[in-house]
Formats: C-alpha cells, sequence, structure tokens
C-alpha cells in the first residue's frame, strides 16, 4: 500500500512529506520529500553584507537560533581574524547552552506527543522553555530570531541582576530533569514504543554523516565542543552522554542527559565570567579578506557550519551552510525500511529536524 | 597524520595531483587543500576512504562554487579515527555540460547533498542512481545558485 504521510501532518514536525510503501504493516520503502519551506537563503546572502546575513540565520534552525548566529559569525571571524573578548565568549556560552537546553524541551515536548503523551509537552514546552525565553528576552528583546551574537562579540551586555536569575533557573532545572525521568524516560509504555525500535550502527551514522545526538546514541562519542573546540569549551569540564544500540530510547535519552552537562557548563561559566567589554575591534561596516572560511559548532541538532567564499567585497560570494537536519534525515531512506508503520512517527521523531534548516 | 605526510602519502598513489598552495594575503583555514581532475576523483576517494593510516570515514559536506569562468565542487574530509581533515576541489571547465562522477556509493552521505548541487547549480554527477531536484519543483526552469541565473518576475515582484 502507498501512503503518503504529510506534508500537513501534526507528526513531521513542520511541511515534510514521506512517501511510505508498505507490506501489509511493515515499511517497504520510505522516501523523505523535502522543499516545501525553500527560501532560497544561498542565494539570499550573496546580495546582503556580512553584518545583514545574521538575521537570515536566525530562519534557519528557527528553535536554535542562537547556534545558527554563532557558528555564521563563527566562520566570518575566521576570515577576518579578530579576537572576541573573554566575556562576549562567556555570554556566547550561556545563551548557547541555554538554547541547547530549549531546544532539547521542544524535543522532549513534541516526542511525548507523537507517542502518545500529552503532559510533557505542558511541562517542558510550556514551562521551562518559557522561562528560558523570558530570559533571551531580558538579553536581547526577542524571543525566537534573537539576531544577539554578532562579528566580534555579542549585540550587548546582559542587563542587571540577568546572570543571577540564570543561576537560580540552573538550580531549579536539575529538579524539573529528574522530573522529566518520572514523567516520560523510564514510563513503560513510552518504553515499550521506543526500546529497541529504529536501531543504527555506528558504521551507518558515520557513512551517512549524521551528527549530534543521533550519532551518540549509536555510542560514537563525538562532539565538536570537544574534536575541534571553539570559544572557551576547551577551558569547561563535562562530558559527552553516549548510548549503546542507536534506538529511539537512546536517542531521547542522550538528549535528556545532555541537559544536564548544559547546565554542569553554565554553572562553570557563571563562576568564571567577569566584567568585561562584550565587543570586539570591528568596524561598523568592514570588507573581509578574499579566500575562503569555514566555521563549525556542536549545534542542539549537530554540527552546524557555514562555508563562507569570499572575494573581497562587502558581501560573500558564495555562502555554503552544512545543515544537520537535511544530512540527518536522509537516512531515514534506509532506516525506516522494515519496521511497521505505527514505528514510522516514533523513528520520525527522535531524528529530531526543524524543516526551517533541511529546506534553507 | 601532519598535512606534509597526507600530501607523500596522496602523491605515493596518484602522483599527478598537487597541493592548492595559499595565495599571500588570502585567509583559509589549516586543512590541506588537493586539485582533483574529475576523472581521478573516484580513485582518490577509495583510496582516501579504504587505506587504513588514511581512513577519511566521514564526508562532512560537499558543496560547489561558481567561479563564472568554471565551476568547482567542494568536498570537506574527516577521519573520525585520526582525526585529520582534507579538503578536495575539482575544477569544471566545461560550463556547459559540467559533469563530475558521483561519490554516493563511498559516502552515502553525498546522496542528498549532490542532488541539492544538481538542483540549485545544475552540475551533473554521473552514476547517481537518483538525480532529480530535491529543493525545487520539479518543473523549475534554470539553476539559481548560478552566477548568470535571472531571476523570472512573479506575481508578488
Amino acid at each position: 500500500m502507498f501512503i503518503s504521510l504529510g506534508p500537513q501532518h501534526p507528526s513531521t514536525h513542520g511541511v515534510l512529506r514521506v512517501a511510505i510503501t508498505t507490506d501489509g504493516e511493515i515499511v517497504t520503502s520510505a522516501q523523505p520529500d523535502v522543499g516545501y519551506l525553500h527560501r532560497a537563503t544561498e542565494k539570499l546572502v550573496e546580495k546582503r553584507t556580512y553584518p545583514q546575513i545574521i538575521v537570515l540565520t536566525d530562519r534557519l534552525d528557527y528553535l536554535a537560533a542562537m547556534t545558527n548566529n554563532w557558528s555564521y559569525c563563527l566562520a566570518v571571524e575566521k576570515l577576518l581574524g579578530v579576537a572576541i573578548p573573554e566575556r562576549a565568549e562567556y555570554l556566547r556560552i550561556i545563551v548557547g547552552e541555554l538554547q541547547r537546553i530549549a531546544s532539547h524541551c521542544v524535543f522532549l515536548g513534541t516526542y511525548g506527543i507523537d507517542i502518545g503523551a500529552f503532559t510533557p509537552f505542558l511541562v517542558a514546552f510550556g514551562r521551562e522553555r518559557e522561562r528560558i525565553l523570558d530570559l533571551f528576552e531580558e538579553i536581547c528583546g526577542a524571543r525566537l530570531t534573537y539576531n544577539f551574537i554578532r562579528i566580534g562579540g555579542v549585540m550587548a551586555d546582559a542587563p542587571e541582576g540577568w546572570e543571577k536569575k540564570v543561576h537560580q533557573f540552573v538550580k531549579e532545572m536539575y529538579g524539573h530533569i529528574d522530573e522529566y525521568d518520572a514523567l516520560l524516560t523510564y514510563n513503560p509504555i513510552f518504553e515499550d514504543r521506543t526500546r529497541g525500535i529504529g536501531k543504527m550502527s555506528q558504521e551507518m551514522a558515520i557513512a551517512w554523516g549524521i551528527t549530534g545526538p543521533i550519532l551518540r546514541a549509536t555510542g560514537f562519542k563525538a562532539d565538536v565542543r570537544k574534536d575541534d573546540p571553539y570559544s572557551l569549551y576547551s577551558k569547561l569540564n563535562f562530558d559527552i552522554p553516549v548510548g549503546k544500540r542507536g534506538d529511539c530510547w537512546e536517542r531521547y535519552w542522550v538528549r535528556i542527559q545532555e541537559m544536564r552537562e548544559s547546565l554542569k557548563i553554565i554553572d562553570q561559566v557563571l563562576n568564571a565570567i567577569l566584567p568585561g567589554e562584550t565587543m570586539g575591534k570591528v568596524p561598523k561596516t568592514f570588507r573581509v579578506p578574499p579566500g575562503e572560511g569555514y566555521g563549525h559548532l556542536e549545534a542542539p541538532r549537530g554540527d552546524l557550519g557555514f562555508y563562507i567564499v569570499s572575494d573581497g567585497s562587502p558581501s560573500p560570494y558564495r555562502m555554503h551552510i552544512r545543515a544537520p537536519s537535511f544530512i540527518n534525515l536522509q537516512v531515514l531512506q534506509v532506516l525506516l525500511k522494515g519496521w511497521k508503520v505505527s514505528d514510522v512517527i516514533a523513528i520520525l521523531g527522535s531524528v529530531d529536524i526543524v524543516l526551517g534548516e533541511v529546506d534553507r | 597524520m601532519t598535512v606534509q605526510e597526507l600530501l607523500t602519502s596522496i602523491q605515493k598513489k596518484l602522483p599527478g595531483l598537487q597541493e592548492i598552495p595559499k595565495v599571500q594575503g588570502q585567509a583559509r583555514g589549516d586543512e590541506l587543500y588537493v586539485a582533483v581532475p574529475a576523472a581521478q576523483l573516484v580513485e582518490l576517494c577509495r583510496y582516501l576512504r579504504f587505506d587504513p593510516p588514511l581512513s577519511f570515514d566521514f564526508l562532512s559536506f560537499v558543496t560547489s562554487v561558481d567561479w563564472k569562468t568554471h565551476f568547482e565542487v567542494v568536498y570537506y574530509l574527516v577521519s573520525t579515527l585520526h582525526k585529520h581533515k582534507l579538503v578536495l576541489k575539482v575544477k569544471l571547465e566545461n560550463r556547459a555540460e559540467p559533469e563530475v562522477p558521483t561519490i554516493s556509493a563511498i559516502w552515502p552521505t553525498a546522496d542528498w547533498q549532490e542532488r541539492e548541487i544538481f538542483d540549485l547549480m545544475g552540475i551533473h554527477f554521473a552514476g547517481h542512481y537518483n538525480l532529480r531536484r530535491i529543493l525545487l519543483p520539479d518543473d523549475w526552469e534554470g539553476y539559481p545558485l548560478r552566477k548568470d541565473y535571472v531571476a523570472k518576475p512573479d506575481r508578488y515582484d
């Protein structure tokens, strides 16, 4: 039987269509169909100056706009060779890790709904993520598209008392994550739906270019923050949680553990951060020397990179976005084969894609 | 492996290949950049992927650049085992019919990335099993990422 899942199906998390052929209940072939949200970002940037492009990166992975800004700025800073003040680096790490927690909260909530549990959504999405967005609103004025991390530093210093509020949030968040464990992680129905489902081997994950929590769930210790350290991550002490079997449950579990590690990182940064400059010496208008730069970082969904080719003019000659959602999504062609139709939703949810980034 | 060791072991296999030197005043990362003719790409990639001291098992991304006179396809390779990196560049002089062999049989991750380049830049990947447009509609005319692309005004312009 032929099933067209999406493009307007709630479990596809956006406008994604998956063309599925089944034999009885078993999936025999699956072909994701993307492009419904294509906005030609890579073409648009060729007519804009470097600082103007940051707002476009906000709109790629709209659940993790901070890391998009950051990754783009890393690439441009590599071309320019500017030094970033220490306080700006620490502020970047705080908002980057808060963003990771907020993004995983969305994953947790929507994955619960996909499987049939509604309460985690109200808790993780409606309560904890809201608090993070309130913190972001205070520091940059926006709740979804921040434009906060700028070339050479950050937009503005944190307002009076912001660090105390972050500290208070971190203290409470440890308890909230334990609550998620009680609500969803070890819930027998949830475990039945996800344990042993959609297994992926390490070799398959690497060959398909998978990065982020999905790769780590297969037991492979890979994280750009450790392998190719950027910013001040080499100074910080944190673990990379890994799974063993690479099934749906472990992909979920790795993300929960990552939230705990992010809290550990923010705790260390809040102890180390000192008052100071938040912007390096970058002129208002500038030309980037000719050449090419590749900046990448560990975004909530994997290895997010920007490859920029400059010809010395005020706008990039060519920019390519290595979008983790796009590259992680193509594995569904082989991953879904052989599983039941009801497992398709569980597997699709566990890959955690954002269509804004898939289609760009 | 260091940059120099990488280059020597590549040249041992395919003696004609040269490093792309860094031009004075140009910004660039410290990876090794190697120029490869399209005809030798598959042979080199097989060697890079399966030779144990090299074992470039992770293809980070594939992209292309339109230099107006020619196209360039860029491959960014990483070894998760040895942690070394390599950038391959293939120059395609024929602007009318740019063609390069597919490497999706060596790294399956190239599958959609090559389709994306075909869709937006119009480079043909010979041997790709499913080379169709991926982001744009199937009946789209032209290749938008080319520098000479002229956008047709639609009802919103």
